[in-house]
């Protein structure tokens, strides 16, 4: 059985912090990829109008479209998680200072009156440590998701590289198409940034 | 924590705990009272976080948690009832009474178990086995949502701030002489009770009570001629001339 004061390494950030960084942080991520949807129109909308020139490049638009949809379906679902994983803290160290508290009470009495408080001590302390798992298990779920966001803009960046040979061809389209693959790259290293912060808080984390 | 019978018969009796030695010294003490009938009991001024474990282990010397089916919130500050979300795990049974007026704010404490009962301005009557406590109001003295407790049967009013003194640790139960206890209560009263209206209104209300014992949440408790002598104290004083 695990103490009810949650084990902490020197310099950790108390998880709950981290989880509202997170969400913060993750809150600026969303207009981001909501530019790499815009870019992604514009750039389908360029394609009309130069016909065959720029054909090859209807593939790359059509990826950074979905990269960008799938972007923000993983913030929403990171920040979700985050939330949970905040309040599930949040109630987890609610309960560990009752159960502490708890304990205190019942170390200066200890006569026939204690067996309530300490059949409640027991089911409030059953009840922190399914918060506790919990907790672990949606700090794992966390981790994924991170990892994966993290994977999404790795490819970004290796699309506007594409996106930019494909530019060099373009003729008098190059500018157009180049500036599509800075708009990309561009996003693609802002949401790299505060993801690798995410990350970066949550190995200091406290758990 | 001490814990010492201040009043008893007719099958009841109150309890007033306070005098922590354990408390640390920046914070204030507090006087916590439990009423103890042959089925029932309330928890009075449950306290704040910091004197929780030590309460509750004093209680228990009385009475098992499940006979405690109500906790008495007198207004809204933290030496009063920052515990409750505590005590709100504890006594998920209980009901607890409070100031309609700080409903809202109570709750950010935490308190979804136990069920809230507003106190409405005029008070209420809470009937315990042959004992019935009045919830008195005291608005504006010092929280504009307050309320006393008074027991008719055995006279005893709990007084809430009414009667609170500022003193050093250690200090005895009982105010023994009243001409030299004044002094630390007049800051207290001056500073913290904002209205004269309030506190004259309140002096007549409790004159008409039939008090034996007062029994402030904070410092010693007043005894016969002594209650008497502090409505007169009080009536003559000037307050809210913290400014």
């Amino acid at each position: 059985m695990s103490e009810a004061r949650p084990t902490s390494r020197r310099g950790a950030t108390p998880f709950h912090v981290v989880a509202a960084g997170i969400t913060a942080r993750l809150n600026a991520i969303l207009p981001v990829a909501q530019d790499i949807t815009l870019e992604a129109v514009n750039a389908k909308a360029l394609i009309v109008r130069t016909g065959d020139a720029v054909r090859a490049f209807r593939p790359i638009t059509d990826y950074m479209d979905e990269l960008a949809q799938d972007t923000i379906r993983l913030v929403r679902a990171i920040n979700q998680e985050a939330t949970l994983v905040l309040r599930a803290t949040m109630e987890e160290m609610r309960l560990g200072v009752l159960v502490r508290a708890l304990r205190r009470a019942l170390d200066a009495y200890d006569g026939p009156n204690a067996v309530t408080v300490g059949a409640r001590l027991a089911q409030i302390e059953d009840r922190r440590q399914k918060l506790e798992t919990e907790r672990r298990s949606r700090r794992h779920a966390l981790d994924m998701l991170i990892t994966e966001i993290d994977a999404r803009m790795k490819a970004a960046r290796i699309i506007a590289g594409t996106s930019r040979i494909e530019a060099a061809g373009a003729g008098p389209y190059q500018g157009s198409v180049g500036s599509v693959a800075d708009t990309l790259e561009r996003a693609a290293k802002a949401i790299q940034a505060r993801i690798d912060e995410c990350r970066r808080m949550l190995r200091r984390a406290d758990y | 924590m001490k814990a010492t019978v201040i009043a008893e018969g007719r099958g009841t009796k109150w309890i007033c705990f306070g005098r922590d030695d354990d408390m640390p010294e920046k914070i204030i003490e507090t006087n916590h009272f439990l009423v103890l009938t042959p089925s029932d009991a309330v928890l009075l001024e449950p306290g704040g976080t910091e004197s929780f474990p030590a309460l509750l282990s004093a209680v228990l010397q009385y009475c098992p948690v499940e006979r405690i089916n109500h906790v008495f919130v007198s207004h809204q500050d933290p030496d009063v009832c920052s515990s409750i979300s505590l005590w709100n795990d504890t006594l998920p049974h209980a009901k607890m009474y409070a100031p309609w007026l700080w409903e809202g704010f109570l709750r950010h404490f935490g308190c979804d178990r136990m069920e809230f009962v507003p106190i409405p301005d005029e008070g209420l009557t809470l009937a315990l086995d042959q004992c019935d406590l009045r919830f008195v109001p005291a608005h504006y003295l010092h929280s504009p949502g307050n309320f006393n407790v008074y027991d008719a049967r055995l006279k005893v009013l709990m007084s809430g701030d009414l009667g609170a003194a500022l003193e050093p640790r250690g200090s005895p139960l009982y105010v023994d002489d009243f001409a030299l206890h004044e002094p630390r209560m007049r800051l207290f009263h001056q500073r913290w009770l904002p209205s004269r209206r309030a506190k004259d209104d309140w002096v007549r209300r409790v004159r008409q009570l039939d008090v034996d014992l007062m029994a402030p949440q904070h410092g010693r408790i007043f005894r016969g001629p002594d209650v008497t002598r502090f409505l007169d104290w009080l009536e003559a004083l000037e307050v809210g001339i913290g400014v």
